[in-house]
């Protein structure tokens, strides 16, 4: 009998993900075996040795094929066995969090630490409803001069703490 | 040396200024994160690698280790007067601790599991140590062959403890092997699996890995869900437990401490299974089972010992055999890496003051977090009001500053942003990070031991059988893995992993 998937699953429970006893596991198993593909196509060219005196490519490949075995078997056995359905992901939450490191990235080195720190908490901000813009100020003025203070005066790590003078060489 | 003259060595580096200090920092910083929901001990230490970075090894690893136990403390008190486990640890304590405080003792509660935390804190590091060293000794007479079984052992330990199935247990350490292995090989200089990228030639760095399967999903995973936080509005009233308790609860932090200081030193254990077994144990020995839920200050007492004691013998086959048992004790051994110590036996006799200062921090810390924290239980209970929209954000601007600061490099950020996402993922699907972290870690090691073990015997692979000390390893290995297999072992670890 095929495990009914939780009516309330709002992820792709349509079709064919309705067919499978355990989804999660199945999820999981491909991209165990996408990354072991990815990992032997990268070590294609690397020397594999022999036992006695192993290459370089002994190791890692050997793993890989591990690799590609334990997701076959999970993508395997989630056919058949049942499992719990996907879970939901939040994609504002996940999206805002990486989108304000990559502001981070992006502004660091062209912004300097007080101005890119401002950047990331305006972003980081929009992961939450319950964010209120009063408190968000605050806390960006707060942090960047707490950063600025703590990483830059105090530590003395070499990182830009203004932009530069000329703003030709932000863009 | 003996045991008397190495700690006095201990107490000398221990109770420099600073090394006082970064204790004090690490304990009350520890305090906090344990007090504070959604925000644990990996994700804190991940956040401070970067940090350590600019401090001596000595003073970094004691304040570590201070965040560590100091989180144990932390989490009873959340448990306890808002019956929410601060740190994962705490759960089994919300269940009596709670209910202690709804009858107005929760000034006693706190007593028994700052106490209890202490005396079991005391004694574990008694036995860290007075075993690390015997156990270094002997692993110093190790060859690579005995290395390797050991590690494939250490491996196993962690996937037949980790939570959920095997086999995707097996999957992330095949996983955090490649991870660890990629970059240059250290005997030939040939790239391996770097996409080509020179930021990658030196391997995968760990700080940017662990903040991105550990700090970050959490983040996401607390802000999925609105806040609810309902705090503790009686006053807290008389700390000091009656003689009845003291009666009680001594029995059951005796037995906790065992518990927690023997599941301590099994890889792949976390404090979570020692609070567990304890409560469970005590449940069973108590003549009075009926009041365990209801109050019973045995189910205070014990988990808080056990998880306590298990924080500190966790770091026994770190310091002396360079295999770190749980995903805290990967990140201490990364922390040692980023300071050039290749963590080992090796470490206490070439770095005494090291060890031995890292020792005697420790009962200087437990006694720190006692003397200062039942005094500032009221604050502790205050900082529970800052809402998460203001502390996460705070928490994501740290994560920034530090992985950019390691070398200067927006590529460390960028790999946070791809093991973020990869992290995230692993939390949807229940896939328990920590084995991919210990194999992370343990790959370099495992891949050269192995392959100097295969060089020394001419590529004769029976050399791991042959050697006793090394057989002895693998068939433990592969007496474990038979054991969970069988079904009626597998639902009890399952039952015991619960959370």
């Amino acid at each position: 009998m095929i495990p009914r998937a939780d009516p309330r699953a709002p992820s792709p429970s349509t079709g064919l993900w309705r067919r499978v006893g355990a989804p999660t596991e199945l999820l999981a198993g491909l991209f165990f075996m996408a990354l072991a593909a990815l990992g032997l196509w990268l070590l294609r060219d690397v020397r594999l040795g022999t036992a006695m005196r192993m290459g370089p490519g002994f190791l890692p490949t050997s793993v890989c094929y591990g690799l590609l075995l334990f997701g076959l078997i999970m993508a395997g056995r989630s056919l058949v066995t049942a499992g719990p359905p996907l879970a939901r992901w939040h994609l504002r939450p996940l999206g805002v969090v990486l989108g304000s490191l990559l502001v981070f990235a992006v502004g660091i080195q062209r912004l300097g630490l007080f101005v890119t720190t401002l950047l990331a908490v305006a972003v980081a901000a929009l992961a939450t409803p319950e964010s209120r813009w009063r408190e968000v100020v605050v806390i960006a003025v707060a942090l960047a001069a707490f950063s600025t203070v703590l990483f830059v005066r105090a530590l003395g790590l070499p990182i830009p703490a203004w932009p530069p003078v000329s703003w030709a060489q932000v863009f | 040396m003996d045991l008397a003259a190495n700690l006095m060595l201990g107490f000398e580096v221990a109770l420099s200024p600073i090394n006082l200090v970064y204790c004090l920092v690490g304990v009350l910083v520890g305090t906090l994160i344990g007090v504070l929901p959604g925000i644990g001990p990996i994700a804190t230490i991940s956040m401070l690698l970067p940090i350590t970075f600019h401090l001596p090894p000595v003073s970094a690893l004691i304040m570590l280790a201070g965040i560590y136990y100091g989180a144990q403390y932390g989490g009873s008190t959340t448990a306890i007067l808002v019956n929410l486990p601060g740190e994962a640890s705490s759960v089994v304590t919300c269940i009596d601790g709670y209910q202690m405080a709804r009858q107005g003792r929760a000034g006693p509660a706190l007593a028994v599991a700052a106490l209890g935390s202490l005396f079991a804190g005391c004694v574990a590091t008694l036995m860290l140590a007075a075993f690390a060293q015997p156990l270094a000794s002997a692993a110093l007479l190790f060859g690579p062959a005995e290395y390797f079984s050991l590690m494939a052992f250490g491996l196993v330990l962690a996937i037949v403890l980790a939570q959920g199935s095997l086999v995707p247990a097996f999957a992330m350490i095949a996983v955090g092997l490649l991870l660890g292995l990629a970059g240059s090989d250290v005997t030939t200089g040939a790239d391996r699996l770097t996409f080509g990228l020179i930021e990658l030639s030196e391997g995968v760095d760990f700080v940017p890995l662990a903040m991105g399967l550990y700090a970050i999903p959490e983040i996401v995973k607390n802000l999925e869900q609105p806040e609810q936080r309902s705090v503790l509005r009686e006053r807290i009233q008389g700390l000091w437990p009656t003689a009845d308790d003291f009666r009680r609860a001594w029995p059951a932090t005796l037995r906790g401490t065992g518990i927690g200081s023997a599941l301590g030193i099994l890889p792949g254990s976390g404090s979570m299974l020692a609070a567990f077994s304890a409560y469970m144990v005590e449940k069973q020995v108590s003549r009075r089972p009926e009041e365990f839920g209801q109050g019973a200050v045995e189910g205070v007492a014990a988990p808080e010992s056990a998880n306590n004691a298990h924080a500190q013998t966790s770091f026994i086959p770190l310091l002396s055999l360079g295999i770190p048992p749980n995903a805290v004790m990967a990140l201490m051994a990364g922390a040692m890496t980023i300071q050039g110590i290749q963590p080992g036996p090796q470490v206490m006799s070439a770095k005494p003051d090291l060890f031995w200062g890292m020792i005697a921090s420790m009962w200087i810390g437990n006694v720190m977090l006692v003397v200062i924290n039942l005094p500032l239980i009221r604050i502790w209970v205050a900082l529970l009001k800052v809402p998460y929209r203001l502390l996460y954000i705070a928490i994501l601007v740290f994560c920034c500053v530090g992985v950019y600061s390691l070398h200067n490099s927006t590529f460390d950020i960028v790999l946070l942003i791809v093991f973020s996402l990869v992290g995230y993922a692993f939390a949807k699907w229940k896939l328990d990070p920590a084995p991919l972290v210990l194999a992370f870690i343990l790959g370099p090691m495992i891949e050269e031991n192995l392959r100097r073990a295969l060089l020394v015997s001419n590529g004769d692979p029976t050399v791991f059988l042959s050697r006793p000390l090394s057989l002895a390893f693998l068939l433990a290995a592969l007496g474990m893995i038979v054991l969970f297999t069988l079904p009626k072992v597998k639902q009890r670890r399952d039952a015991a992993l619960q959370e």
